[in-house]
């Protein structure tokens, strides 16, 4: 799988968790993790979601280093098996 | 024990002006199943409460097929789903009598610090769920849109509405609810109603609830300094 095929879902992923963000532009540089954009109840949800969809874990302690979209597809990108 | 049932007659306490079963009497029924099976399962008291770690509900939905009514015996079952990190999910399903399915829900319930009031990891506390995958689940809570609202009045939480976690009981937002929709939708049985917690609800707080008429949706909002809760109901 490419890192444009999981941004794409993992922003899918987003839009279906938060119905609110539907329609706005998420870049790899958009920080995520903020009540600004999605609360902590939210952001749970999305990796919740990610790691059915992709099939992998992130660890718990991972999640406080999670802050961009970036940060979130490169989590998945590096537990993919290659 | 992977599914636990209860058997209920329903009383006059139980049902509403219609003789219905009460959404609220619904709730709690899924909520004290919830807790019990819990309690089964080995993360009861002593592990949670009992350590200053509060069972919260962070979304649920229900999908209403037929509300049972007064003097009707039904059952009640319950069953974990494999754990979330810091979600628990939790499945439902109300049957008559005859063993049709008259309400299935779920819910994503979470453990609180009592004192931080911050969702913890179970795992880092030695707290364990063994999820059940039963096949036939209904579907997890969603989140859904916000709705434009046509009207909004203030809501000052008051102490019968509290629980022992010090905030208003999730069951009590549908008493809220129903207070506030037409007389004529009140005759109505919805087919779906989705809730999500997004705030705790303290004794005395007054926020302002929001209200969106889209019928046959309706959706509600309710915000202090903070958002509090959504809900969306669907006739």
């Amino acid at each position: 799988m490419t890192r444009q095929e999981i941004l794409e879902q993992t922003k899918d992923v987003i839009f279906e968790c938060v119905p609110e963000l539907e329609g706005t532009e998420l870049r790899e540089d958009t920080v995520i993790n903020t009540d600004a954009a999605i609360d902590s109840m939210g952001f749970t949800l999305v990796i919740c979601r990610l790691e059915a969809r992709f099939d992998v874990r992130i660890p718990n302690r991972q999640w406080q280093k999670l802050s961009t979209l970036g940060d979130v597809v490169d989590a998945i990108e590096k537990r993919l098996p290659r | 024990m992977n599914i636990y049932q209860a058997q209920y007659h329903l009383h006059n306490k139980d049902t509403d002006y219609y003789r219905r079963l009460r959404w609220d009497t619904m709730f709690t029924m899924f909520q004290e199943a919830s807790i019990a099976h819990t309690e089964l399962l080995g993360a009861g008291r002593e592990k949670t409460l009992d350590r200053g770690f509060l069972w919260v509900i962070a979304l649920q939905q229900v999908s209403i097929r037929r509300l049972p009514e007064y003097d009707e015996h039904i059952t009640v079952e319950s069953w974990a789903g494999r754990t979330m990190h810091v979600f628990f999910p939790r499945y439902y399903r109300m049957k008559d009598e005859t063993g049709e399915v008259l309400v299935e829900g779920s819910a994503l319930w979470g453990l609180m610090d009592q004192k931080t009031r911050k969702l913890i990891f179970p795992e880092e506390e030695g707290i364990e769920i063994q999820g059940f995958v039963r096949g036939d689940e209904p579907p997890l809570p969603r989140s859904f849109r916000n709705l434009p609202c046509s009207r909004s009045q203030p809501f000052t939480v008051p102490f019968s509405y509290l629980d022992l976690n010090g905030h208003m009981n999730n069951t009590r937002y549908f008493d809220l609810a129903q207070d506030l929709l037409p007389k004529e939708t009140l005759k109505k049985t919805p087919k779906k109603i989705s809730i999500e917690y997004s705030g705790e609800a303290h004794w005395n707080e007054t926020m302002t609830v929001s209200v969106a008429e889209a019928d046959p949706i309706y959706f509600l909002i309710g915000e202090s300094d903070r958002r509090i809760f959504r809900m969306l109901i669907e006739y």
